[in-house]
């Protein structure tokens, strides 16, 4: 049988995890990925999504970026510099192509510098079908950087990893 | 099986070793399908038929360990983590050029036949060589717009293994 010293160890186990997995929730790695999840949970749309919560989530994005977010894509057209505002404006006219749209971010590599900078590495995964009924599926490789205003972290550049070059 | 062992089987007792057997048996598992043998499920279409959307799979990582990746093989290429794949086949190996002619592969400006292959396909892409450590991957799904479908040379290094099936 198990015996109360084996209960004990396990006793002192169990706290020591909960005590850790505290800190960790108060970290700034941990910060930066609710970071991520709170751009997938607003990029993403259910079909016949309300006016007001599109609105409501529009604006959101746009609140997540810094002053002056750097896009780098393969694709000229869509790399430059672009404000929150033109973040959220780029947001809602992609968001109206679609019916459902569905963002995830996978295998978040987080470094951080030390002076309110984090260098991440993320997988993007985003489907969903659009207006024509075509559904879709793409997932990116991406290297985002973040930086830290007053306790808040906001995404400073986005640059596209050419994983594979045809 | 009398009704005292069946009980016993079902509702063992909980002493020491039974308990170090099941962390055994956990970390083994967990070990397992980690680093040796990572479980997948396949999202999109870009290589059907071979691999249809919504199949699983699990991909095997010491494929590589002893012997390189081979022309034809089925292989994940990592993206920044392992926990999202790109499932596709190998077609060229480094210093090779590759070009597609009417949707015929080309290797060296010599057609290949794939008899993977099994819906038309209209591709046309100029010949391009794959650079030192590098293999040049496409999807078997060749019935879609070049422009949608992802493929193209990557580095040997974010190949993580190949289907076990």
């Amino acid at each position: 049988m198990v015996n109360k010293k084996n209960l004990l160890a396990l006793l002192v186990l169990i706290v020591a995890a909960g005590g850790v997995f505290y800190i960790y929730q108060q970290s700034d790695e941990k910060k930066i990925e609710k970071r991520f999840a709170r751009l997938s949970e607003l990029f993403s749309k259910d079909d016949l999504e309300p006016a007001l919560l599109m609105a409501t989530k529009v604006k959101g994005i746009g609140s997540l970026f810094a002053k002056n977010c750097i896009i780098e894509s393969s694709d000229r057209l869509r790399s430059g510099n672009y404000s929150p505002e033109q973040i959220t404006s780029h947001a809602a006219s992609a968001r109206a192509l679609f019916r459902t749209l569905k963002l995830e971010f996978y295998d978040v590599e987080i470094a951080l510098s030390g002076d309110g900078k984090a260098a991440t590495t993320v997988t993007g995964m985003i489907s969903g079908l659009s207006k024509q009924g075509e559904t879709f599926n793409e997932t990116y490789e991406m290297e985002v950087d973040l930086v830290k205003l007053e306790e808040d972290w906001f995404f400073s550049a986005i640059r596209m990893v050419e994983v594979l070059k045809k | 099986m009398d009704k005292e062992s069946l009980k016993k089987f079902i509702f063992p007792r909980m002493s020491n070793l039974y308990m170090i057997r099941m962390a055994l048996v956990a970390l083994s598992a967990y070990l397992f399908f980690s680093y040796i043998c990572i479980p997948i499920s396949i999202r999109g279409i870009s290589m059907e038929p071979t691999y249809p959307d919504g199949g699983v799979n699990l991909i095997w990582r010491l494929a590589h360990a002893f012997s390189a990746p081979e022309r034809f093989q089925v292989v994940g290429v990592r993206l920044a983590g392992e926990k999202v794949m790109l499932l596709k086949r190998i077609v060229a190996l480094e210093g090779e050029t590759v070009e597609f002619r009417g949707g015929r592969l080309f290797l060296d400006g010599k057609p290949v036949d794939e008899p993977y292959i099994k819906y038309p396909c209209d591709w046309t892409l100029g010949p391009r060589t794959v650079e030192k450590g590098n293999v040049y991957v496409v999807g078997d799904n060749r019935n879609m717009p070049i422009r949608n479908h992802v493929f193209g040379q990557t580095s040997k290094k974010r190949i993580v293994g190949v289907p076990l099936w």
